[in-house]
């Protein structure tokens, strides 16, 4: 197991170098550089003596491996660079922006795990039922809708048509005070991880239900509660654990569209504001950000994986 | 019922694994009615030219946000145009995107990925670590940052998103091919001094084959409903193009005072996904092969 997990980090350095030169080369290719793009429109206007100096002090003539290097040094300190629209550091207002984003995933996480296991269990226990293809068409719909659409239309009916929920922002104060805002987009969120998941663990449950040992359980006479809560669940989950861990790292870069239309102020939201003033730092902090939470995820979920089924180990 | 390795007669009669294949899916109901709408709205999208009542593109100023008449069907957008000739135009968008999207994704990371996967060693291992790089950035933010580069548009989408969508079925594929390679039939031509594009062509990719058809079935799916998600956004269609993502974003303000504008898009959306979701899960079903097991009466 241990040389399997040594791998799996060695990989982490070239993921590394991949990440950030495809980050560093996207930048680059972006047309005009930082100095342009501080001026804008007035660019004309300035004198092109001046504009050259700025970008040898700012390093832009150097050949790109050296820039490269230096990008890298910077990032290593934490300097993801300064915004164009907002002059702010870019990892304070990527960190300012964090936790609503976190929220938000944290809270359609939770929906997920509490409606998908036991939709899931109760279609795989009924297989070919009537409630199984209820729930079966209820998810395959539940991943069809756009999320986007879904929200809008839940803005719709809850928050201007019967005005029960609050349709955009965060609202202020602790979390306790404004979980109302928190409703609307979480559900939103949840509901094709829902629909996902509950597929998912439908099948899981199918894959259990023939083995051996559930076989055994019920040949030895345990009441089917028990069969199914000792035996059946734990090896069901460890399907759903998996693929929760990169669901979660996904979600964080998927509420892009969900924080837009609630006007939800997370990162993504902040990616998307920024993406049409072209502020490439900050653009490009994020798309580092995610890809590094992406990636450590990954990591741990393989880690995981790899202690709850042994068999993965030797391969 | 007798049996053989791919073949199958029932009744006397010889059935190859298509027709069988075929045989169950006209069995499953959510599959016909998702191929019904398919078709319908195929046609409709064809024929948005003819059929359509007004110019999708052409304003109207005087008759802007419009409710339902008989006249404007689904009513008119914030320019006066004709939310439902938007609508029929809207499809070609959308269903062809998803298409070519998914045709090209496919086309390019099923090569890669027999490559990589019948060739090993060091190809392998560089075009592996491509692949590693490029699925580790979550999927919409790398689009979204791409296409803030290249500027938004119909087109780049389109390159942003297969660009980031092959390495799936690269590394689908490899993963297949390492277990194919390896069966009797491919060292059978080997040894026949078979060539390697014929062998990965005509014997291993074959062998994919269901796998690739199901999985690009949900692909279409989720391009779908992630380039109307980019459009809605505005990086993808750009005004004036009809395009239901785009209608989305523009019928949002004016959800409370004429929500229909909202709701036609995103049902138009939901019910192609939908469709195309339920052929694949029926396909899936057809294609696995536990399946040819099962009784065909």
């Amino acid at each position: 197991m241990w040389t399997y997990i040594l791998r799996r980090v060695l990989i982490i350095p070239v993921l590394l170098i991949g990440i950030t030169l495809a980050v560093f080369l996207l930048v680059r290719l972006a047309p005009g550089d930082p100095v342009t793009a501080q001026y804008g429109l007035k660019l004309h206007e300035v004198d092109p003596a001046k504009i050259e100096a700025v970008r040898e002090k700012l390093g832009l003539n150097d050949p790109l491996h050296i820039q490269y290097i230096r990008y890298i040094e910077n990032l290593i300190h934490g300097d993801l660079g300064i915004s164009i629209t907002s002059k702010l550091p870019v990892i304070d207002e990527i960190r300012s922006r964090f936790p609503a984003t976190l929220e938000l995933t944290v809270a359609a996480m939770l929906l997920s795990i509490l409606f998908s296991i036991p939709l899931g269990i109760v279609a795989g226990l009924n297989r070919g039922s009537w409630i199984d293809n209820l729930l079966m068409g209820g998810s395959l719909l539940g991943v069809s809708v756009p999320s986007y659409w879904l929200g809008i239309m839940l803005m719709l009916l809850f928050g201007l048509t019967l005005d029960w929920l609050p349709v955009t922002g965060r609202g202020d104060g602790p979390l306790w005070s404004r979980l109302d805002h928190l409703v609307l987009p979480a559900v939103t969120l949840a509901f094709a991880l829902i629909g996902f998941n509950s597929r998912l663990m439908r099948s899981a449950i199918l894959d259990v239900m023939s083995k051996d040992y559930i076989r055994t359980a019920r040949g030895k006479g345990l009441v089917n509660k028990l069969v199914i809560v000792r035996h059946m669940l734990p090896n069901a989950l460890i399907v759903l654990v998996t693929v929760l861990g990169m669901q979660f790292a996904g979600l964080l870069g998927g509420a892009v569209l969900i924080e837009t239309i609630f006007a939800w102020p997370g990162i993504g939201r902040l990616a998307v504001e920024r993406v049409f003033r072209r502020d490439y730092p900050v653009i490009m902090g994020t798309v580092l950000m995610f890809a590094f939470i992406f990636m450590i995820s990954s990591l741990v979920v393989d880690i995981i994986y790899s202690f709850l089924d042994p068999r993965i180990r030797y391969d | 019922m007798e049996k053989t390795n791919d073949k199958l007669t029932v009744q006397n009669q010889f059935v190859s694994p298509w027709q069988y294949r075929w045989g169950l899916m006209r069995r499953n109901r959510g599959a016909m009615i998702g191929l019904a709408i398919l078709v319908t709205f195929g046609i409709l999208a064809a024929a948005a030219p003819w059929i359509a009542p007004f110019d999708p593109i052409k304003m109207d100023l005087l008759n802007t946000l419009k409710p339902p008449t008989s006249e404007h069907w689904l009513g008119t957008d914030e320019l006066g145009r004709d939310a439902l000739s938007r609508l029929l135009y809207g499809a070609r968008i959308s269903l062809t995107i998803g298409f070519v999207i998914e045709a090209i994704a496919v086309t390019v990371g099923v090569s890669i990925g027999a490559i990589s996967g019948y060739f090993g060693g060091k190809i392998d291992a560089i075009l592996m670590r491509l692949v590693d790089v490029i699925s580790a950035f979550p999927f919409l933010i790398i689009a979204i940052a791409a296409v803030a580069v290249l500027g938004p548009s119909l087109l780049n989408m389109l390159l942003v998103l297969t660009g980031v969508l092959w390495v799936r079925y690269a590394r689908l594929i490899r993963g297949l091919v390492l277990t194919i390679k390896t069966q009797e039939y491919v060292e059978a031509a080997q040894a026949l001094g078979g060539s390697h594009v014929q062998i990965i062509f005509r014997h291993i990719i074959p062998g994919c084959l269901g796998v690739i058809i199901v999985q690009a079935t949900f692909g279409i799916a989720g391009t779908i409903l992630t380039a109307s998600g980019l459009s809605f956004l505005g990086m993808g269609a750009q005004p004036p193009t009809a395009e239901w993502g785009a209608m989305l974003s523009g019928a949002k303000p004016h959800l409370r005072s004429l929500p229909v504008l909202s709701i036609a898009p995103g049902m138009a959306i939901m019910f192609t996904v939908l469709a195309i979701n339920f052929v694949g899960d029926a396909l899936r079903d057809a294609f696995d092969p536990h399946v040819l097991k099962v009784k065909l009466d």
